[in-house]
């Protein structure tokens, strides 16, 4: 099935801003409610905003992407949110998760239902890894999945010798145990598969391209993983510190930070050796957006309409897609947000699509009727 | 250093050891000096019901405790841990009253900020599941706490947890279910982590109303409307958590209420109810025998096995209805049932796994941060599951981390988490080790695998790490 890519989701947690991202730097509007925390447009002078097209300019600290946009490789869709009108993080993060708005939700993620309608001549050990403390509810349901902050050396114990002692004893422990027998096997041959990745991984010489940060040592993970070819299929990550209620910053600052870090570990990968980005589709996503007026403590508030972002070789890129509703007044979606004019799912259908098939749409996003036809993907 | 054949000797020692010593094992026990005897072992029908009882009841056996249990009678152990206010719990009291934080009265917790409050209420809920001899009750607050789940977390929620937890989960735990359901209604907790505290008459927030109905009572599948939810916001709105000089109760503000006629589930409520709209849905739910039914198939679900049987779940329902919903009396049917005598092993829970170690094991723990973050990267540090399910019961759901506790295993036997140290003389001695946690002769499979390891620390991960104690 040399067809299929292996599907990065990167979740920026806490509800990113989608303004300061792709910047609206025609709209007066913007400038007027953003007094301290605006980007500055193009070619203002000192750092600003990266001209993509008429209507839009991205992050200076996106700027080692760039290249990466000129190329076509990276989509933008902007003024995306999820149909609810909850404000709560955990609330729309699960249920973005689920797949499906309301209390009524399934217990597994949109992503393991995806990978479930995989015919495989043989299932890998390994089929998705999540860089999380605990498995999120994306991959809940996946068998083949692995939940750990990092992919560190060992499982059990940090000397190597007594790792494979205690692992090898824990099979023997676990072989005849009917219940959990086949789960443990199942883990001990997914880290079998991690350990044999990660040994390629410190001859490589691509290391030292990604920041020194938990997220750049996940994305290179990733990358180990792709390389050493053990059948891969999802990765989810996470990248914390976007809920910016205080002390947001513009160019520069809290947020300029992150985004600066979001950057350089997807350059780094985008600039593999192995030819890594053309075997993967990353889809950059984050629960809601931010208040388009900064608030009185110089950061945003909850809000809705946000930024997406897109990479690989099957997206259409080097483009901004989505219905632009704009900053007036009359515009804006309840307590002052950003308008949501595409759904969070349809971009997420037609990934699902492009990557499992016209099938696994609706068992992805059970409630979902399609509406729109963003066309990101070719 | 353990030698295989020196292991396979001790082995046979368990076998020697299960005949007698009993009545050391009770002598000791009863000074509370905790050193794993050869009564730890589990040879009758009897003694396997004890250790069902205290792993299921209770966080499991400390060293000494089936014998002492044995001794008394499990009836007997019932009704001791159903009275729990008579039990001198000395041991976790002096522990927990260090952490200051759970004592402060609530206009004094904006001394400290919600992210400190949630974890020393994550703190003193470790130190009394390990410590405390009120294993019933401390495992039944850990129900509630699931069944009435509030994330932690949550903006807002953390300094009004304290006093949730103190001043409604643990003065109800062993209540009666109609009392705790309503002080739970307007817990300030509670209004902030469903948004009822925001809820008015004119848009009224539908979120807690709708987790009353589907998770707090009926369940989903009890054929309610979505009109019903509605109908029920409208009787629910008004309550407001008080501002900060008085933070932990809620007050109910008339100008906020809707007080206009309503029909919730068929039956009306006349207009101009105001604050006692509430009252008559905690009553009317309460009357209802799908929540009464729902309820016992929970506690069934939880002490007795993952599909209980439909006789035993009527009988536990016949049971609360009966005693107007006191939740000492259905425990009391579980407990004495022959289900639950004769229920299947089932897979601990990851916290259970986690407290039932530093019992069996007689650790030393000071419930703080090292132990946090080891319990919450197995996935159930309390008060952190987002959503308002709680965590699940299906063992299913964490079969995904199961790797998780083998590390746990080895970072606890070799001292790697902070603030917390299993007894030395469970690393020095495996046996002891593997008499204290699986209470049996180990087959001689585990002991190829156990004896296959050159220091007492990669034994006692494995017996941790092992199905065996991995099952209640």
């Amino acid at each position: 099935m040399n067809n299929q890519n292996t599907l990065v989701v990167i979740s920026l947690r806490g509800g990113a801003d989608g303004l300061n991202i792709l910047v609206p730097y025609k709209d007066d509007n913007y400038y007027a409610a953003r007094p301290t925390i605006a980007i500055p447009r193009p070619g203002a002078g000192g750092a600003s905003a990266i001209e993509l097209d008429d209507t839009f300019a991205m992050h200076p600290s996106l700027a080692p992407l760039h290249t990466v946009y000129e190329r076509g490789e990276i989509a933008f869709v902007h003024a995306v949110g999820w149909p609810s009108e909850s404000h709560s993080h955990f609330e729309i993060t699960d249920e973005i998760e689920a797949g499906q708005p309301g209390s009524e939700r399934p217990r597994d993620g949109w992503l393991a239902r995806c990978l479930a309608t995989r015919r495989r001549s043989a299932r890998p050990p390994l089929t998705s890894v999540a860089f999380a403390a605990t498995l999120p509810r994306l991959l809940e349901g996946e068998t083949g999945v692995l939940a750990a902050e990092a992919l560190p050396p060992h499982l059990v114990a940090p000397d190597r010798a007594e790792d494979d002692s205690l692992k090898r004893a824990i099979r023997g422990l676990y072989e005849k145990d009917r219940m959990l027998g086949p789960v443990a096997t199942r883990a001990l041959d997914a880290w079998e598969a991690v350990r044999n990745a990660l040994d390629s991984m410190t001859t490589s010489s691509a290391v030292s391209r990604y920041p020194k940060t938990r997220f750049g040592e996940q994305l290179r993970s990733v990358e180990a993983l792709l390389r050493a070819e053990i059948g891969l299929e999802a990765a989810s990550l996470e990248l914390h510190g976007w809920d910016t209620h205080i002390v947001q910053g513009g160019v520069e600052g809290g947020m300029a930070e992150r985004l600066d870090e979001l950057a350089r570990a997807l350059d780094a990968f985008a600039a593999s050796d192995a030819g890594i980005l053309e075997r993967t589709t990353i889809v950059v996503m984050t629960e809601f957006g931010r208040r388009v007026a900064e608030n009185g403590g110089a950061g945003t508030d909850h809000g809705r309409g946000t930024a997406m972002m897109l990479l690989g070789p099957r997206v259409r890129g080097g483009r901004v897609y989505g219905e632009w509703p704009g900053l007036a007044a009359s515009a804006l979606s309840g307590p002052g947000d950003l308008a949501a004019t595409s759904d969070v799912r349809d971009v997420l259908a037609e990934l699902v699509a492009v990557e499992f098939g016209d099938r696994a749409v609706s068992i992805a996003f059970p409630d979902y009727e399609a509406r729109k036809g963003i066309g990101c993907f070719a | 250093v353990i030698t295989r054949r020196r292991f396979i000797g001790w082995s046979a020692l368990v076998a020697l050891g299960s005949t007698s010593g009993c009545g050391l094992a009770r002598f000791i026990g009863d000074f509370g000096s905790h050193v794993a005897m050869p009564g730890d072992s589990i040879r009758t029908p009897e003694e396997r019901l004890v250790l069902r009882v205290l792993d299921r009841f209770g966080y499991g056996p400390r060293p000494g405790d089936v014998a002492r249990v044995a001794a008394l009678g499990v009836d007997a152990y019932i009704e001791q841990q159903l009275a729990f206010d008579s039990i001198d719990d000395t041991s976790s009291w002096w522990r927990v009253r260090r952490v200051e934080t759970l004592s402060l009265a609530a206009e004094d917790l904006f001394a400290v900020t919600d992210a400190e409050a949630v974890s020393d209420l994550r703190c003193g809920t470790l130190v009394r599941a390990v410590y405390s001899d009120c294993q019933l009750f401390e495992r039944m607050v850990e129900f509630w706490s699931d069944h009435f789940n509030i994330y932690g977390e949550k903006e807002g929620c953390g300094r009004l947890l304290v006093v949730h937890d103190r001043e409604v989960i643990r003065r109800h735990a062993l209540g009666q279910f109609n009392e705790l359901l309503r002080a739970v209604l307007t817990s300030p907790a509670m209004l902030v982590y469903l948004d009822g505290a925001t809820s008015t008459s004119g848009n009224p927030n539908e979120n807690h109303a709708r987790e009353l109905l589907e998770l707090h009572t009926l369940g989903v599948e009890a054929g309610y409307s979505q009109t019903d939810v509605r109908e029920a916001a409208r009787a629910m709105t008004g309550w407001r958590v008080r501002p900060h000089w008085r933070p932990g109760s809620s007050v109910f503000e008339p100008r906020f209420h809707d007080d206009g006629e309503k029909t919730v589930l068929a039956t009306p409520y006349e207009k101009g109810l105001g604050s006692s709209d509430v009252e008559r849905l905690v009553a009317s739910l309460c009357a209802n025998p799908t929540t009464i039914e729902r309820l016992a198939a929970k506690l069934c679900r939880r002490f007795v096995a993952p599909d209980p049987s439909r006789e035993l779940v009527k009988r536990v329902a016949n049971r609360l209805a009966a005693s107007g919903l006191n939740i000492r009396d259905a425990l009391r049917e579980i407990a004495r049932s022959p289900e639950f005598a004769a229920a299947p092993p089932m897979i601990k829970r990851p916290y259970s796994f986690a407290i039932s170690s530093l019992r069996a094991l007689d650790a030393a723990t000071d419930g703080g941060r090292g132990l946090q973050d080891a319990i919450r990267k197995l996935g159930q540090l309390p008060f952190s599951w987002p959503t308002p399910d709680g965590f699940p019961d299906d063992a299913k759901d964490w079969e995904a981390m199961l790797p998780s506790r083998w590390a746990f295993a080895h970072d606890l036997a070799s001292g790697r988490i902070a603030g917390t140290r299993p007894d030395e003389r469970f690393v020095d001695d495996a046996q002891l080790a593997a008499t204290a946690l699986v209470h049996r002769i180990l087959e001689p499979f585990e002991v190829d695998a156990i004896g296959s390891q050159s220091s007492g620390t990669g034994s006692l991960s494995l017996l941790l790490s092992m199905p065996a104690f991995n099952f209640q």
